[in-house]
């Protein structure tokens, strides 16, 4: 099964909801950051991500 | 401290989740790695520490080795916001396929979702005039309008 990334908070799931928004998630995504310190991380802040895990750069509808 | 790894071409989402999953109980220093979709055979990692390669945690297949020296944060930040593929795209402006069945054909553009990121196309040189649907990273344009 294909994963999919939510096209609000970009998080990458296997599942049709996103765990963290509960919203409907897509199968059209492109590029993968994989943040495991999000305090430590300038690229996690730059994207303003604050928890760990597997998020998508752009996601689309 | 940004480092660039070389890794198999198409695996690069693979050895990103392989990675973090390696690193994830080891002292690495890694904070982040980075996957960018216009980057191929390549990925990105965020560390505090000098990395070192013997280090078993980063033993992962496909991945190729470490580029030598560091990358500047303000190189990675173009990939973090990709642009939209189809901004410079108008109805009636002349495109060429470069992915896909029809690949290298001249098309002309007659609509443009730009929410799905969906061009409408028609192609020029075939005998009936069917809609084809591609992406708009599948097209390259070759003239702006059509006269």
């Amino acid at each position: 099964m294909a994963e999919r990334a939510c096209p609000r908070c970009r998080c990458v799931t296997f599942d049709k909801v996103c765990p963290l928004c509960k919203t409907e998630t897509s199968s059209d995504w492109t590029g993968l950051i994989v943040v495991l310190n999000p305090d430590e991380s300038d690229l996690a802040k730059e994207l303003n991500i604050s928890f760990p895990g597997r998020y998508a750069l752009k996601v689309r509808k | 401290m940004f480092y660039a790894m070389r890794v198999l071409i198409g695996q690069e989402k693979n050895v990103a989740s392989l990675l973090a999953q390696s690193v994830k109980h080891e002292d690495t220093g890694i904070s982040a790695i980075l996957s960018p979709e216009s980057m191929k055979g390549y990925i990105f990692v965020e560390s505090d520490k000098t990395l070192d390669m013997r280090h078993p945690a980063l033993k992962v297949p496909n991945l190729r080795g470490l580029v030598e020296g560091d990358v500047d944060f303000d190189e990675l930040k173009s990939f973090l916001s990709p642009d939209q593929s189809i901004v410079n795209i108008e109805k009636g402006s002349i495109v060429e396929l470069t992915s896909g069945p029809f690949k290298d054909e001249k098309a002309k553009v007659v609509r443009i979702d730009e929410a799905k990121e969906d061009v409408v196309l028609e192609l020029i040189e075939a005998a009936v005039p069917i809609p084809v649907t591609v992406k708009g990273d599948q097209i390259r344009l070759i003239q702006k309008e059509a006269e």
